[in-house]
């Protein structure tokens, strides 16, 4: 951790307690986020991803989740330990967060202006309707057209896009240090998921601190972050920049990620997947968690987890044979 | 008394904020409103039975309590022009005092419902909101409330206490709000794990404003529609207790003209006539009223 680190996530643990035994949704993530970053983090459904994301904002259901280790850095202070009513004031403020699904994360019965001045009111001593008046200058921050009007409308009167966008303002209606955007195109059509990135890509260039994009699109993170952190079942396996991690993945997993991706400009082949299942999480596989999954798997993968090492530069993996296989795929 | 109307108050704002948010304008709630209507009908009826008792004191043709006792030539007399629903055994205007019993009615009625509403959602909203401990012991008080016979509850307590009018509104509605609290408890246990709850937490927000600005007006539409259908069973239960001679005697009410009107059912039927036609009418249009805000305001009957 260093000077301009925004947000350091240290060892995060969060496990839930369900009737069939212990779910260990996030288990072990650390992450640091550089002032003017932002970072991806990507994963298959059930990775962990949103659940990391959850419980850096302190918004894991409990019961049956809990957070049960680690800490949450942010500008030094650890979420973890502040008391509900210091959470929510660093909630908004200081740490912010959009949805996946715009239409849900929205009141039905209140206008999308109040909505987003509520948001305002909750953490500045202003009028009512001086409140609006920000939630209008912050939906016109997120490029909706006319925004005095739009201010008045309820969520089923507007467009999927248009709902993301006033997710998207309300959690930058405080000035937040961090936006974490939960999977922010998801529920949108290309174009639109076009739109919403540029619009990512310039706040993040001009508002903000630091940004968390969670998606399960790689090429969605790729458009905006510079970072990028892999999870599979609930633990980062590599970290690395985007760059780096679409021309030399050094993870058996990110490997098949990227096989699988289809490119147009390698001709006609046939695609390749990652064979298997994303593991039950009550019963992880012992040892490293992709292992039975893995074509390069050996004995001693089933044997302990292996730690994020550091790779060459700034990169972090999780995988003990990540050198040779490295070599192996360069011959 | 105080707290209570500060709560009646905050309701009545969430209902008003709710119909302005319900995603459309007034308008619009009127506009399905009016296709109903029975709806209509009760709430004509309930405006014009609003109208008699506020302008009670000019329109009444005779002071209610006149009695001319001596007078023999004025009692039982029959409807006629000078007594358009006839005289009772005292001699008093049974017009007039249909007209000011109309307060007495309304008055209990809407502030029994208020009551009821203001301790029904406010319970049922925290039991809802928290769950766990707190809904147990709650929903637990309530169904010890539910396991007694709520008429003879207000019986014995108005016996003790005495009739009068606050008394009788106080008791009313502090009996019947069980049914408001497990409505409002089921919303809410449905709403508080609707992800825009979860959106608001994020954003900061405290427990407080989540029940009272994100969930409340979202929940209240049941409630609202079983508050109109309390109206009319109070009214129901306080003509009922007047008619058992436990009412407030120093006001007119129709369930007391009931009770008045029992020795001489044969000899002047209008005694008991014009009193019962009135409560039958008042409650048919509250309940009537419910109906049609269930159908204007229930999400999943709109726009068939």
């Amino acid at each position: 951790m260093t000077e301009d680190t925004v947000l350091s996530v240290r060892d995060l643990k969060t496990y839930f307690y369900t009737r069939k035994g212990v779910v260990k949704a996030v288990d072990g993530v650390s992450f640091d986020l550089h002032k003017k970053e932002a970072l991806g983090i990507v994963g298959e459904s059930g990775s962990g991803k949103s659940m990391t994301c959850f419980s850096i904002m302190r918004l894991v259901p409990d019961p049956p989740g809990r957070i049960v280790g680690g800490e949450v850095l942010l500008n030094g202070q650890d979420l973890l330990r502040l008391s509900s009513r210091e959470i929510r004031k660093v909630r908004g403020r200081g740490i912010s967060m959009s949805f996946q699904d715009p239409m849900t994360y929205l009141n039905p019965v209140m206008r999308v202006g109040d909505q987003i001045a509520e948001a305002i009111l909750l953490h500045n001593n202003v009028s009512k309707a001086r409140a609006f008046e920000m939630a209008v200058e912050a939906m016109r921050l997120t490029e909706i057209n006319n925004p005095e009007k739009r201010a008045h409308d309820y969520p089923h009167q507007l467009s999927g896009g248009m709902r993301q966008r006033i997710l998207i303002s309300m959690a930058l209606a405080c000035d937040p240090d961090v936006m974490i955007a939960d999977e922010p195109t998801t529920a949108l059509d290309v174009v639109v998921q076009k739109e919403i990135l540029n619009l990512l890509r310039d706040l993040r260039n001009e508002l903000l601190t630091g940004m968390i994009i969670v998606s399960h699109d790689l090429g969605v993170v790729a458009e905006v972050c510079e970072k990028v952190a892999v999870m599979y079942a609930g633990s980062i396996v590599e970290i690395a920049t985007t760059q780096e991690l679409f021309e030399n993945p050094l993870h058996p997993y990110t490997i098949g990620l990227m096989e699988s991706i289809p490119r147009p400009d390698r001709g006609k082949q046939r695609l390749l997947t990652i064979q298997g299942a994303v593991p039950d999480l009550i019963n992880p596989p012992s040892g490293c968690k992709f292992h039975p999954r893995c074509p390069y798997a050996v004995t001693e993968c089933r044997i302990g987890l292996p730690g994020l090492e550091k790779a060459e530069g700034d990169r972090y993996v999780r995988c003990i044979k990540y050198a040779e296989i490295q070599k192996t795929r360069r011959s | 008394m105080s707290s209570d109307n500060l709560q009646i108050e905050s309701s009545a704002q969430t209902i008003r904020r709710s119909l302005k948010h319900q995603g459309e304008s007034f308008a619009e709630f009127w506009r399905r409103f009016r296709k109903n209507r029975a709806a209509v009908l009760g709430l004509s009826i309930v405006i014009a039975f609003s109208s008699i008792a506020i302008l009670a004191p000019v329109i009444s043709p005779y002071n209610p309590f006149d009695i001319h006792i001596q007078d023999f030539t004025q009692v039982y007399l029959p409807p006629d022009n000078l007594h358009p629903m006839g005289t009772d055994q005292l001699g008093r205007d049974v017009l007039s005092r249909i007209i000011w019993g109309a307060r007495v009615s309304l008055m209990v009625g809407l502030a029994a419902a208020a009551i009821s509403a203001a301790v029904g959602m406010t319970l049922g909203a925290v039991a809802g909101y928290y769950s766990g401990r707190i809904d147990n012991a709650i929903m637990r008080f309530v169904d010890m409330f539910l396991t007694i016979p709520t008429f003879f509850l207000i019986l014995t307590i108005v016996a003790i206490f005495g009739g009068s009018l606050r008394n009788v509104m106080l008791v009313i509605g502090l009996t019947i709000w069980p049914s408001t609290a497990r409505l409002m408890r089921a919303e809410f246990l449905s709403f508080r794990e609707k992800e825009f709850v979860q959106a608001a937490r994020s954003i900061g927000a405290g427990d407080r404003h989540i029940m009272f600005r994100e969930i409340a007006p979202n929940a209240i539409f049941p409630a609202i529609v079983n508050g109109s259908l309390q109206v009319g069973s109070a009214i129901l239960t306080e003509s009922a207790l007047s008619f058992l001679g436990l009412g407030d005697p120093n006001n007119v009410s129709w369930g007391f003209m009931l009770n008045d009107a029992l020795g001489s059912f044969l000899r002047a039927w209008w005694l008991s006539v014009f009193p019962g036609i009135m409560i039958t009418l008042v409650v048919v249009a509250f309940n009537l009223i419910g109906d049609g805000l269930n159908d204007a305001l229930n999400p999943f009957l709109k726009e068939r």
